[in-house]
C-alpha cells in the first residue's frame, strides 16, 4: 500500500514538473537570449539573468520534491515579472562612456571602400570608428593636401565639381555641427566661373583640417565639400552616422563599365574567364549597372546570369530542388548579414533563378520566413528594405518581392487568410501580405479591395496608430499594379485626393512606371494637370491621340510638383506621343497658368532629342520671338547635358545673337553640339575681341576639346580592354586627368605641369 | 470451519496524532452476523470504510473475501454490498430507475426480491431521490444493497431514520441473507434491540480498540452484574471472574460486572467468601453490555 | 454496467456540454473574419470548455461518491469509463465543428462578405487550437482536481486558498507572453502547433496516468 501511494506522489511530481515546463523553457530561453544580447554590458546583465536561471532551477527541484504546485507557480510569478522588467531595461544601453560612434557607409552600401583620412587609413566600408579612436589615429595637418577636381554634372541649380580630397566638418565634441551650404549667390553665377569662387571654397574650408579620401579597387572616391552628418537614427543617441551618401561617386565607374561591355560585345556576349575575373573584384561598383543594361539588351542576359550565378555559387543547367534551397538559404542568410535587400542585386536575382518554374519553393520558404519574422523598424524604397537590426526579420520581406514576381497561385490561400487576423503584431503583416493577395489577378481582389478601402475609411484609428488619412491610404495603393483592380483604385483616388501631394505623386509615379500603356498614361497625365477650361480645350483640340480623348474627364488640381512629375514621365518615350505633344507641352510649361521659371530637364530632353521639321520648325519660331521666351529656351537647352549633332542647325542661329548674356548661354550648347561649326563658331568668338565673351568661349573651347577627348574615348583599343581586364590599366586611367590644384598658403591654385 | 469473509490483523489507522483505530484484529465467517458496536467515535465507520477500501490502513492488514479490498477485482467487488447512512444515490432517480441502474452493477441481482421491497417499503411510486424522506431514502439505499445476492452485506447505520414497520423488514432480510451458508453479514449500528434480534457474534470498539469479540448469546450468559451487601475488594473478586466494572456503591455495597460468570466459580467464591453467597446477579441485554463495557466512569476496570 | 455509469455521467454532463457546443460552434460559423491556426478565442473557450467538462464528469458529490465507490465495478474501470466519455465528448466537438467547416456553411452564411469563398480546407486550422487547447484543459484540470483529491481529504478548502491557486494558474499561462517572445506570433503557428501537439500529447498521457493513479489510491471519506 505504502508503495502504491509512493509511485502516485512519484506521478504527480513528475506531472507537476511537465505542466510547468513551458514557462521554465520560456524563463529560460528569454534570460538566454536576453543574456546573449547584453553584449558588453554582460557583467551588469549577465549577473541578473545567472540569479533568475539559478532560482528557475531551484524552484524547479523543489517542485519535484513537493509535488506542490503554489509555491513554484510563486517563484514563477515573481521572476516572470522580474523578467519582463529585465528585458526592458536590457534593451537599453547604460553605458554612456562618451564613445560617440561614427558609422561610414558608401554610396549604396558599397562595401570594402578604403577610408582615409589625413592620409591615415582607417579602415573599409561599413566602417565603424569611435571618436577617441579617432583621435588617436589620425593627425592635424598642417597644409591642405593637392587637390583634384571634377565637375561630374551641370545643371542650373547644382554645381556638382568633386574633389579628391573632400573635407568634413568634426568639431571633436558630442555634438555635431551641419556644415553651411554653399551662400546662394553662387548659384546665379555661370558654371565656370572662375578660381575665386574654388578660393572661397577652399578657405572657408581651411577652418576644418580633416580631409578624407575615399578609394576602391584603385578608384578614387570623388566627394563634394558638403558633408552632410546624420545625426540620431540606428546610431541612437550614443552614435552617429556619417553617411558619404551620394557625396562619393566613382567617376570612372561609366567608363569601367563601357569596357565591360565592350569586351562581352567582342566576345559575342558570353563571358570569358578574365571577364568573370575582373567582374567578380568590382561586383559591387557594377552590378547595378550590368543589371540595368541588361534590362535594356536583352543579349547581355547570360553575362548576368553568369556573374549571379558565380557570386552565388549556382551551378549552371537546371537546378534540383536541394540546390534551390541551398540558393534561397543563401540569399536569406545574405540578407540577414547585412540586415537589407537591394532590388538589383545578387540576392534579388539569385531569388529569382531559385524560384523560377517552381512555384511551390516560393510557398515553401515564404512559409518558413513567416516563423522567423516579427517585424521590427524597417525602411524601404521601390529598391531596398533594410532593418534597423540584423537577424530573421528580412526574410520574410524577401519572400515577400519574390511572391509578388511569381505570384504562385497555390499561395494564394496562405496569403488572403494570414491576411484576417488585425491584432496586434500581425497587422503589420496583414496589411503588407494584403498587398501581395490584391496583386493576384483573382476575382476575389476586388471584393477584398473594396471591403479594405471601406474599412480604412471607417476607421478613426489606422494600423499606423494615428487617425487615418486618405494619404496614408494612397500611399499604400501605390504598391498594388494589379490592372483588373486599377479602375476601382483611380476611382478612389479621384474621389480622395487627400490634402498633401506627395503622396499622389508616388502614387502617379508608380503608375507610369507599372502601366507604361498609352492608353493609360495620358490619363493620369490630365488628371493632374491644373488647366483652366479655356486651356483644357486648346490641349483637347490640339491632342489627337483617342485614347487622351477618352480620358479628358479627369481632370482636377494638385500641386505643381506632382502635377509635374506626372508629365515628366512621358517625355522618357518623346516619339511616342509625336511632335505635337511636345510642342503642346511647351505651351503648357510656359502658359500664364503654370508659371514655371524654367523648364523641366526631361522636356528638354526630348524636345532636343526630337529631330523632326516640326520641332525645327518650333524651336525656331520660339528663338525668333526673343525676349524672356527665348532666354527662357536658351537657359532650358544650357542646363541640360546632352549631344545632339543634329542640332547643328542652332550654331547659325547662336551666331546671330547680339546680347552678351545670350551669346554667354548660346556659348554652353556649343559643346553639346559637338560639331565642326559648333568649334569653329567657338574658336571666332575666343579670337574676336569684339564678341565679348572671349573669356567665357575660350573656357567652352576646354571644355568642347574635353568632351570630345570622352566621346572619341568611348572607342576602345583591344589593348585598353585587354590591359583594364587584367589590372594592368586602372579605371580611373581611362578617364581624361582631372585639373590638380595645388595649396599656395593662401589659396588653391591649378598645378602648373 | 466456514470460509472466512474478513479477515484483519493488527489494523490501525491514524488521521495525524489521532488513532482511529488501534491494533483491530478480526475474524467474520460466512454464515455469520456480526454486530460491529461502539460509542461515537470508537472507529467504526473507519474500520468500515478500511474494509470497503475506501481508506487505506495505516498498520495491519485487511481482508475481504480473501483479497485486498485495494486489490479486489470486478467479480470481487460485485460479491460487497454496502450501506452507509451517510450514502446517497444520484439525485434524480427515482427508486425504480435507482434500482434499474444498479442492476447492471450486479449480475446476480435479484429483480423478485427488488419488486417486493419495493412494494413493502412503498417506494414503486415516489418521485426522485432527492424528494424523499429520509426514511426513503434510506429504504432505497438499503433495498439496493440487499438485492445484490452478495456473500458480504456491510451495513453501517442503515436502519436509522427507519419507520418501525421497514426496520421489521428490513431485520428479516438480513436474516434471510444469513441463512445462506456462504452471506456473512457486518452490521453497525446504534439499534442495540433490532441488533440483539439479528446478531449471532458481536463486537464491539471503544477508542479504537477492541474490547469484546465474540458469540453474542456467550456473552450473555458470561456478563453479569453481582451486588454484594459486603464489601468485596477488587482483587478479591477478580480472581475468579473477569471484572469489567466494580464499584463501591456504598460502605457495605459492592457492584461488580463480571464477564465470566460461572455459577461453579460463583459457588467457589462465595464459599471463601463470607457474606457475598447471598450476592444478588443480573444478566444483560446487549445495551446493558453496551453500556457497561463502554460508559466512561472511574468505575471502569481496564480489561486485560 | 457501462451504461450506468453513462448514464449517471451524462446526466451531469450535458447540460454544460451542450451550452460549450452551442457556443464554440457558433463561433465557428458565424465569426466574420477567415478561421485560422492561431486562433485565441477558439483556444481559450477550447481550453475551458475541457477544463470544465472533466472538473463536473470527475467530481462527484460526496454522498454519490461513496455510492458510486461502492458498486460493483473497479476504480479503474470507473476512471477509463469517465475518461472515454471526456474524450468522447472533446472528439465529438472537433467533428462537429469540423462538418460545419467542411460542410461549407460558413461560405452561405458570408456570401457577399469580403473573404467569399471561404477557404474551408484552411479554415479547418482551427481544428488546432480547438482540439489542442480542449486536450490541455482536460489534462490540467484532470491533474489538479484528482492531485488534489490524492493530497488531501475532500474538505472545503478555504476560499481564498482556492482562490489563490487560480490566480497562480493565471500567472502561468500569462507565460505565453514570455513564450511569445521566442516563438513568433500565432497567425503563423502552424509549425509549431507540432512542437505544441507533442508537449499536449505529453502531458495528457502523463496526467492521464498520474491522475488514475491518484483515482485509485485516493481515500474517500464519507
Amino acid at each position: 500500500m505504502k508503495t502504491k501511494t509512493t509511485r502516485t506522489h512519484l506521478w504527480v511530481k513528475v506531472t507537476a514538473f511537465y505542466l510547468m515546463l513551458p514557462i521554465y523553457l520560456s524563463i529560460l530561453l528569454g534570460m538566454f537570449k536576453l543574456f546573449g544580447q547584453s553584449g558588453e554590458y554582460k557583467t551588469f546583465f549577465g549577473i541578473l539573468p545567472t540569479v533568475v536561471v539559478i532560482a528557475v532551477l531551484l524552484s524547479a527541484i523543489f517542485l519535484i520534491r513537493s509535488g506542490k504546485l503554489a509555491i513554484p507557480l510563486i517563484v514563477v510569478a515573481v521572476f516572470l515579472f522580474s523578467a519582463m522588467m529585465i528585458g526592458e531595461i536590457g534593451g537599453f544601453k547604460l553605458d554612456r562612456g562618451g564613445k560617440t560612434q561614427w558609422t561610414i557607409e558608401g554610396d549604396f552600401k558599397i562595401p570594402g571602400i578604403d577610408v582615409y583620412c589625413n592620409d591615415v587609413h582607417l579602415g573599409q566600408t561599413p566602417l565603424i570608428i569611435t571618436e577617441d579612436e579617432f583621435l588617436a589615429k589620425v593627425k592635424l595637418w598642417d597644409t591642405p593636401p593637392s587637390q583634384q577636381r571634377t565637375t561630374l554634372r551641370e545643371d542650373d541649380h547644382n554645381d556638382d565639381t568633386r574633389f579628391g580630397w573632400a573635407q568634413y566638418m568634426w568639431i571633436p565634441s558630442d555634438f555635431i555641427e551641419y556644415t553651411k551650404r554653399w551662400p546662394d549667390e553662387e548659384m546665379q553665377r555661370p558654371l565656370w566661373g572662375g578660381i575665386q569662387k574654388d578660393a572661397e571654397i577652399f578657405e572657408f574650408c581651411k577652418k576644418t583640417p580633416y580631409w578624407w579620401r575615399f578609394e576602391k579597387n584603385g578608384c578614387v572616391g570623388l566627394s563634394s565639400f558638403k558633408s552632410l552628418l546624420s545625426w540620431g537614427g540606428s546610431g541612437g543617441p550614443f552614435g552617429a552616422k556619417l553617411s558619404t551618401g551620394s557625396t562619393v561617386k566613382f567617376p570612372s565607374l561609366d567608363k569601367h563599365f563601357e569596357v565591360f561591355i565592350a569586351d562581352l560585345k567582342r566576345n559575342n556576349w558570353q563571358p570569358d574567364q578574365a571577364w568573370m575575373k575582373h567582374f567578380a573584384a568590382y561586383k559591387d561598383m557594377l552590378f547595378g549597372k550590368l543589371y540595368q543594361y541588361a534590362q535594356k539588351h536583352p543579349q547581355a542576359k547570360p553575362a548576368l546570369d553568369a556573374v549571379v550565378r558565380q557570386e552565388m555559387n549556382i551551378p549552371k543547367g537546371e537546378l534540383s530542388d536541394g540546390q534551390r534551397r541551398q540558393i534561397l538559404d543563401d540569399v536569406l542568410r545574405r540578407c540577414e548579414e547585412k540586415s537589407e535587400f537591394r532590388i538589383p542585386s545578387f540576392e534579388s536575382e539569385a531569388s529569382l533563378l531559385a524560384c523560377r518554374d517552381k512555384p511551390e519553393m516560393i510557398g515553401e520558404y515564404y512559409k518558413k520566413s513567416m516563423g522567423r519574422s516579427r517585424g521590427g523598424r524597417i525602411s524601404s524604397s521601390g529598391s531596398y528594405i533594410r532593418y534597423g537590426n540584423p537577424g530573421p526579420a528580412i526574410r520574410l520581406p524577401v519572400m515577400r518581392w519574390v511572391v509578388n514576381q511569381y505570384q504562385p497561385p497555390q499561395l494564394y490561400n496562405q496569403l488572403v487568410y494570414s491576411v484576417g487576423n488585425n491584432a496586434g503584431m500581425s497587422r503589420w503583416f496583414g496589411l503588407t501580405d494584403l498587398k501581395l493577395v490584391l496583386n493576384y489577378p483573382r476575382d476575389e481582389s476586388k471584393k477584398i479591395l473594396r471591403y479594405y478601402l471601406k474599412t480604412k475609411q471607417n476607421q478613426k484609428a489606422g494600423p499606423f496608430g494615428r487617425a487615418h488619412d486618405n494619404e496614408d491610404i494612397i500611399r499604400w495603393l501605390k504598391d498594388i499594379h494589379n490592372s483588373a483592380l486599377e479602375p476601382e483604385i483611380r476611382r478612389f483616388v479621384q474621389d480622395n485626393p487627400g490634402r498633401h501631394g506627395h503622396e499622389l505623386e508616388q502614387f502617379v509615379n508608380s503608375r507610369v512606371k507599372h502601366f507604361p500603356k498609352e492608353s493609360e498614361l495620358p490619363s493620369w497625365i490630365l488628371h493632374y494637370t491644373q488647366l483652366r477650361n479655356d486651356e483644357k480645350a486648346r490641349l483637347i483640340a490640339k491632342l489627337k491621340t483617342d485614347s487622351i480623348n477618352h480620358h479628358l474627364s479627369y481632370l482636377s488640381s494638385v500641386n505643381p510638383r506632382c502635377r509635374d512629375k506626372a508629365l515628366e514621365a512621358f517625355y522618357h518615350s518623346p516619339n511616342r506621343y509625336g511632335d505635337e505633344f511636345i510642342i503642346d507641352s511647351y505651351h503648357h510649361y510656359t502658359g500664364s497658368v503654370v508659371q514655371r521659371r524654367s523648364l523641366p530637364s526631361n522636356f528638354i530632353w526630348a524636345l532636343a532629342a526630337t529631330d523632326t521639321p516640326k520641332i525645327r520648325a518650333f524651336i525656331s519660331e520660339v528663338w525668333d520671338k526673343g525676349g524672356d521666351e527665348r532666354k527662357k529656351l536658351l537657359e532650358g537647352l544650357r542646363s541640360h547635358s546632352w549631344h545632339h549633332p543634329h542640332m547643328n542647325w542652332l550654331v547659325a542661329k547662336i551666331e546671330q545673337l547680339t546680347q552678351k548674356d545670350e551669346r554667354i548661354i548660346g556659348l554652353c550648347l556649343l559643346p553639346h553640339i559637338g560639331t565642326d561649326d559648333a568649334k569653329a563658331l567657338l574658336e571666332k568668338w575666343a579670337n574676336d575681341p569684339a564678341s565679348g565673351v572671349v573669356k567665357e568661349a575660350k573656357w567652352r573651347l576646354e571644355y568642347f576639346d574635353k568632351k570630345q577627348k570622352e566621346r572619341q574615348g568611348g572607342v576602345f583599343t583591344q589593348d585598353t580592354i585587354d590591359g583594364l581586364l587584367s589590372g594592368k590599366i586602372k579605371p580611373d586611367d581611362l578617364l581624361v586627368p582631372a585639373t590638380a590644384y595645388i595649396w599656395d598658403g593662401e589659396k588653391y591654385i591649378p598645378e602648373k605641369k | 470451519m466456514n470460509r472466512t469473509i474478513i479477515q484483519t490483523e493488527q489494523l490501525t489507522k491514524r488521521f495525524g496524532e489521532k488513532i482511529a483505530v488501534d491494533g483491530l484484529d478480526l475474524r467474520v465467517e460466512a454464515g455469520s452476523i456480526l454486530g460491529f458496536l461502539g460509542a461515537n467515535g470508537a472507529g467504526k465507520t473507519t474500520t468500515i470504510r478500511m474494509l470497503m477500501g475506501h481508506l487505506h490502513p495505516t498498520g495491519g492488514t485487511v481482508e475481504v473475501l480473501g483479497s485486498d479490498p485495494w486489490q479486489q477485482n470486478q467479480s470481487q467487488r460485485q460479491k460487497t454490498a454496502y450501506v452507509s447512512e451517510n450514502m446517497d444515490i444520484p439525485g434524480y432517480l427515482t427508486p425504480a430507475a435507482a434500482i434499474k441502474l444498479n442492476r447492471r452493477f450486479y449480475p446476480d441481482w435479484d429483480q423478485a426480491l427488488a419488486e417486493k421491497l419495493l412494494e413493502e417499503f412503498e417506494l414503486r411510486s415516489v418521485g426522485a431521490y432527492r424528494s424523499l424522506s429520509k426514511g426513503q431514502k434510506r429504504k432505497t439505499c438499503i433495498l439496493l444493497a440487499l438485492c445484490q445476492n452478495a456473500e458480504l452485506l456491510i451495513m453501517d447505520e442503515p436502519a436509522s431514520g427507519l419507520d418501525v414497520t421497514a426496520r421489521r423488514t428490513f431485520i428479516r432480510q438480513v436474516l434471510e441473507i444469513a441463512c445462506n451458508e456462504g452471506t456473512a453479514v457486518f452490521l453497525s449500528s446504534h439499534l442495540l434491540s433490532d441488533l440483539e434480534r439479528t446478531v449471532d457474534r458481536v463486537t464491539l470498539l471503544d477508542e479504537g480498540r477492541l474490547i469484546l469479540n465474540g458469540h453474542l448469546e456467550d456473552f450473555k450468559v458470561g456478563i453479569r452484574k453481582i451486588h454484594f451487601d459486603v464489601p468485596v475488594s477488587l482483587e478479591q473478586i477478580a480472581e475468579q471472574f473477569k471484572v469489567i466494572r466494580y464499584k463501591k456503591a456504598s460502605e457495605v455495597e459492592t457492584v461488580v460486572t463480571v464477564l465470566d460468570y460461572d455459577e461453579q466459580r460463583f459457588d467457589a467464591f462465595a464459599a471463601e467468601h463470607s457474606g457475598t453467597e447471598n450476592a444478588r446477579c443480573y444478566p444483560m441485554n446487549l445495551e446493558d453490555m453496551f453500556v457497561e463495557l463502554t460508559r466512561k466512569s472511574e468505575a471502569k476496570v481496564q480489561l486485560p | 454496467m457501462n451504461k450506468s455509469i453513462l448514464q449517471i455521467e451524462l446526466r451531469k454532463i450535458l447540460p454544460f456540454y451542450i451550452t460549450a457546443l452551442v457556443v464554440i460552434i457558433s463561433y465557428v460559423l458565424f465569426w466574420p473574419k477567415p478561421l485560422m491556426a492561431g486562433d485565441g478565442i477558439i483556444a481559450t473557450a477550447g481550453f475551458l470548455q475541457g477544463f470544465i467538462i472533466t472538473w463536473i464528469v470527475f467530481r462527484d458529490a460526496p454522498a454519490v461518491e461513496c455510492f458510486l465507490f461502492s458498486r460493483g465495478i473497479t476504480r479503474q474501470r470507473l476512471f477509463w469509463n469517465r475518461w472515454w466519455l471526456v474524450a468522447v465528448l472533446m472528439i465529438l466537438m472537433l467533428i462537429i465543428a469540423a462538418a460545419v467547416i467542411s460542410a461549407g456553411l460558413r461560405c452561405l452564411i458570408f456570401v457577399n462578405g469580403p473573404w467569399h469563398p471561404m477557404v474551408k480546407w484552411y479554415e479547418l486550422n482551427i481544428l488546432w487550437p480547438l482540439g489542442l487547447a480542449s486536450v490541455a484543459g482536460v489534462s490540467v484540470r484532470l491533474f489538479l482536481l484528482l492531485r488534489d483529491r490524492f493530497l488531501k481529504p475532500d474538505k472545503m478548502l478555504s476560499t481564498i486558498r482556492r482562490v489563490w491557486k487560480y490566480i497562480l494558474l493565471v500567472a502561468a499561462v500569462g507565460s505565453a507572453v514570455l513564450l511569445g517572445r521566442v516563438i513568433p506570433h500565432m497567425e503563423i503557428a502552424i509549425d509549431y502547433l507540432l512542437i505544441a501537439s507533442f508537449y499536449v500529447a505529453g502531458l495528457l498521457i502523463l496526467s492521464t496516468a498520474t491522475a488514475r493513479s491518484c483515482f485509485l489510491n485516493m481515500e474517500i471519506h464519507t
